[in-house]
C-alpha cells in the first residue's frame, strides 16, 4: 500500500461511510465478485468485502463498542464477535461501491501500523492493545473537534452495533420479542 | 390464511418483467416513453402512460420483492430494499437517509401515511416561487382521486402504545394533534411497514399502479441503473444503461441503450438531479441539484413504567401539527412531530455512545417511547436546503448544511417534545444528542437543551423525506423544470417525482408526488398520442 499525503483539505473533502475520511492511496480497490453468501451461512475464513488486515483492529473494537452484551465464556465470546464481524461484513458488501470505497479508507487507516500510531495514536498492534486504551481511542475521536473524526467513530461504532442487532441472539438480550408470533404462524399457512 | 402473492403470480404468469444482472448482452431497446425510477413519481406515471396505450419502459435500480419475501426482518429490508443497504448519508456524514431502493421505491418502505400538502406550502408555492397549476380547483380532483385509490383515511384502529404517549401529552398540554391518515386495506396492524408490508395492506406503489401498469404491458426492468441520457440540438437522444450484479452494486459491463420519444426522471431526489449533472444537461442558471430538502428529524428518547412495545402496532397513528407554522410558512421553523417505531438494528445506529451506556438504553427498549419532530424547510432566508453534486466518481452526494435557523428550530423541537413525554408521565427524557443524558425532570431537561452544543454529529439528526433538487416553477431562472414537469431546456425530457418540490412539503409526500404524476402524465399522454381524425 502507497502512503497518502494527509492533507487537512483531503481531510476536510473526502468522505466515509457518508462521513468524510482520508483520500487514501486505496481509494480505487477491487472488490471481488464473490457468492451472495447470507451472514448466517458464512463460511469461516471467507469474506466478501473485509480483507486479512482489517480483522485485527475491527477484532479488537468490537468488544469495547458492545461491553457486556458479550458473553464472558471465552468460546461463545469469539464466536459471537466473529459473527458480528461476518454480519458487518454482508452489511458492508451489501451498500454501495461509494461505502466500499470509504470502508476501504477507513480499514486501511486502523489496519496500517504507521497510520494506527501516527493518526489514531494506538502505540501497539490491535491484539496487544487494552480494552481501556481502545475505548479511549473511540471516545477521543467522537469528541473531537474536528467534524471528520467525530463521523469516523460514529460510522465505525454504527457499523458494529448495526452488525450486532443484525444477529437473531442480540434482539432477545435487548427485550426485542421479533415479529409477533400469531402473525407468523397465520402467514406462513 | 396465508397471504395471495399476486405479484410473484403475475411475474410467473408473464408479465414482462427482465431481471438485467442476468443479461448476457449489450441491448438497444425503443419505446414511446421511459421512465427512471419506480417509486410513487415513476409507478404513477407508468400506469397512467400504458393505460392510454402509450408503449413504456420502467428502470429500477432495485429488485422486484414480492409480499412473500417481506419476512419482518431488519436486515433483510435494509439489504434489498433501500439505498445503500440503509447506510446512506449526507456527505459530511451527519444526517441518516433512509431511501426506498426496490420496485416501489420508497413507498414500499413507507411507514404508511398519506398527507395532503399543507394549504400554506401550496400558497407559497404559488406566491414565491412561480409554480402554477397548485390551486385547489386544479389540483384538488388528482389528491382526492389518489386518495380514493389508496384507501387513505384517519387511522380508527385503538393507537398503540408508543402513539398514545403522543396523543395524551399533547391533550396535558393542550396542543392539537390528529389521528394519523394511513393508507391501508386489511391492516393486521403489525408494526412492519418499514421492511415491507407481508400482508398486502399498505397501499405502495408495489401492489396498485406497478401491477396495473404490468397488467397494461409495462416493460419493467430491475437491476438496471441510469447512468446518463444523452442529448442534441435540445432534445434527449438516448438513456445510457447499465446492468447490475445481483447484490445492487457493481455493474455486470452490460450495457442498455434506450431510446425513446420522451424521457422521464422520477429516481428520487438525489438520482434525479445526478443523472442530470452527469449527462450535463444545461443548467444555465445553476439550479440542478440545488436547493434539496430533507424534513430534518431530530428525536427525543423517554422512558416510561410500562411497557411501550414501540416495535409493534402501526407505526405512526397520531400526529402533532400544533407547531408546523408557527408564523406563517416563512415564519421560525415549524415542525411536525410524529411517533416513530423502533426496531433494533436502526435504533441500535441512532442512539449515541457504546459499551455499557448503550448496552443499557438498548436494553429499555420495551419501555422506550421516541419522538421526532420533522422540521420544515426551505421557506425562509435561512432553510435554503441543501445541494446534489458529483464526485470523481460521478457518484452524487447530498450536502446540507445546518444554519442557525434550522439550530433554533431543533431546540424548539426537543423542547416541545420533553415537555409532551413528561406530560404523558415519562420515568426519563433524552434529546437524542451525544451530550445528552436521560434526565428525570422537565426543567433539567430544558437546562440541558438550551446548552448542547449545535453540532451535527452529535445530534445524531436523522431525516424523513428527500425532496427537491429540480425545482418546479415557470421562471427558468429558479426552476429546473416548469410547472408540468417539462425541463426548462430540453423538450422531450420530463421529472415526476419529489426533486420538483421547490420547498420542502411540510408533510409526507407520497400523495403529493402520485397526484403531481399523474395529472403531468396524463397531460404528456395526450400530447404523445395521434389526435383523433
Amino acid at each position: 500500500m502507497k502512503l497518502p499525503s494527509l492533507t487537512r483539505r483531503q481531510l476536510l473533502r473526502t468522505s466515509l461511510l457518508g462521513g468524510a475520511v482520508l483520500s487514501c492511496a486505496s481509494a480505487v480497490v477491487y472488490i471481488g465478485a464473490r457468492s451472495d453468501a447470507d451472514s448466517a451461512g458464512y463460511l469461516p475464513g471467507e469474506w466478501l468485502l473485509l480483507q486479512a488486515n482489517d480483522l485485527p483492529p475491527l477484532r479488537a473494537i468490537i468488544p469495547v463498542v458492545l461491553g457486556s452484551r458479550l458473553p464472558d465464556a471465552p468460546e461463545e465470546r469469539a464466536r459471537l464477535i466473529e459473527d458480528t464481524l461476518h454480519s458487518a461484513d454482508s452489511l458492508l458488501f451489501h451498500s454501495s461501491r461509494e461505502i466500499h470505497r470509504q470502508s476501504r479508507q477507513v480499514l486501511d487507516l486502523l489496519s496500517f501500523p504507521l497510520y494506527r500510531v501516527m493518526i489514531a495514536g494506538i502505540a501497539r498492534p490491535w491484539p496487544r492493545t487494552s480494552e481501556p486504551d481502545i475505548e479511549e481511542f473511540l471516545s477521543r475521536w467522537a469528541n473531537s473537534r474536528l467534524e471528520l473524526l467525530q463521523n469516523i467513530v460514529n460510522a465505525l461504532v454504527r457499523v458494529i452495533q448495526g452488525a450486532w442487532y443484525a444477529l437473531p441472539e442480540s434482539g432477545t438480550q435487548a427485550g426485542y420479542p421479533g415479529p409477533p408470533k400469531s402473525a407468523q404462524v397465520l402467514l406462513r399457512n | 390464511m396465508a397471504i395471495r402473492d399476486f405479484l410473484r403470480e403475475g411475474i410467473d404468469g408473464g408479465w414482462l418483467v427482465t431481471d438485467a444482472s442476468a443479461l448476457e448482452e449489450n441491448q438497444q431497446l425503443e419505446a414511446d416513453v421511459v421512465i427512471v425510477g419506480s417509486g410513487a413519481g415513476g409507478a404513477t406515471a407508468a400506469e397512467v402512460l400504458t393505460l392510454a396505450g402509450l408503449d413504456v419502459i420502467l428502470l429500477e435500480e432495485g429488485v422486484f420483492r414480492t409480499t412473500a419475501d417481506f419476512r419482518m426482518v431488519e436486515k433483510d429490508a435494509f439489504r434489498w430494499q433501500y439505498q445503500e443497504g440503509a447506510l446512506r448519508r449526507t456527505a459530511a456524514g451527519d444526517i441518516n437517509l433512509l431511501q426506498g431502493r426496490m420496485v416501489g421505491g420508497s413507498t414500499g418502505v413507507s411507514w404508511g401515511t398519506l398527507y395532503k400538502p399543507p394549504p400554506e406550502t401550496l400558497r407559497h408555492w404559488r406566491e414565491h416561487r412561480a409554480a402554477r397549476g397548485f390551486d385547489s380547483e386544479t389540483l384538488s380532483p388528482y389528491l382526492d382521486k389518489t386518495i380514493q385509490r389508496l384507501s387513505g383515511g384517519p387511522w380508527t384502529t385503538k393507537l398503540n402504545e408508543n402513539n398514545t404517549i403522543l396523543q395524551e401529552g399533547c391533550d396535558a398540554m393542550g396542543w392539537r394533534w390528529d389521528r394519523m391518515h394511513r393508507m391501508v386495506r386489511g391492516c393486521w396492524n403489525l408494526g412492519y411497514c418499514a421492511m415491507g408490508c407481508p400482508t398486502n395492506a399498505s397501499q405502495s406503489a408495489l401492489v396498485t399502479s406497478i401491477p396495473e401498469a404490468l397488467k397494461n404491458k409495462l416493460r419493467l426492468y430491475t437491476r438496471l441503473r441510469c447512468e446518463r441520457i444523452a442529448h442534441q440540438n435540445e432534445q434527449v437522444s438516448v438513456l445510457h444503461a447499465r446492468a447490475l450484479e445481483a447484490n445492487g452494486v457493481e455493474a455486470t459491463g452490460q450495457r442498455i441503450e434506450i431510446r425513446a420519444r420522451h424521457y422521464i426522471l422520477a429516481a428520487g431526489a438525489i438520482g434525479s438531479p445526478g443523472i442530470l449533472l452527469r449527462s450535463s444537461v444545461p443548467d444555465p442558471h445553476r439550479r440542478l441539484g440545488r436547493r434539496t430538502f430533507l424534513h430534518p428529524v431530530v428525536l427525543s428518547r423517554a422512558t416510561f413504567e410500562q411497557k411501550i412495545d414501540p416495535y409493534h402496532g402501526a407505526p405512526q397513528s397520531a400526529q402533532c401539527d400544533h407547531f408546523l407554522f408557527p408564523q406563517g410558512a416563512t415564519g421560525p421553523m415549524g415542525f411536525r412531530i410524529e411517533a416513530i417505531p423502533l426496531h433494533p438494528q436502526l435504533w441500535a445506529g441512532t442512539l449515541p455512545g457504546l459499551g455499557e451506556q448503550h448496552a443499557r438504553w438498548m436494553s429499555e427498549l420495551s419501555q422506550t417511547n421516541c419522538l421526532a419532530a420533522l422540521l420544515r424547510d426551505g421557506f425562509a432566508p435561512g432553510s435554503q436546503g441543501g445541494s446534489v453534486w458529483l464526485d470523481d466518481f460521478l457518484h452524487a452526494h447530498l450536502s446540507y448544511p445546518l444554519t442557525d435557523y434550522v439550530w433554533e428550530g431543533v431546540r424548539r423541537a426537543w423542547l416541545a417534545m420533553a415537555e409532551i413525554q413528561f406530560a404523558a408521565g415519562a420515568r426519563t427524557v433524552m434529546p437524542v444528542h451525544a451530550d445528552a443524558q436521560p434526565y428525570r425532570r422537565y426543567s433539567q431537561a430544558r437546562a440541558a437543551i438550551q446548552s448542547l452544543a449545535p453540532d451535527a454529529p452529535r445530534t445524531r439528526f436523522a431525516s424523513a423525506h428527500v425532496m427537491g433538487g429540480c425545482a418546479l416553477g415557470e421562471n427558468p431562472q429558479h426552476a429546473v423544470v416548469n410547472s408540468l414537469g417539462r425541463h426548462h431546456q430540453l423538450g422531450n425530457l420530463s421529472v415526476m417525482d419529489g426533486s420538483v418540490f421547490p420547498t420542502g412539503l411540510g408533510a409526507s409526500p407520497q400523495l403529493t408526488i402520485t397526484a403531481l404524476a399523474s395529472r403531468f402524465a396524463e397531460l404528456l399522454a395526450a400530447e404523445l398520442l395521434p389526435t383523433p381524425a
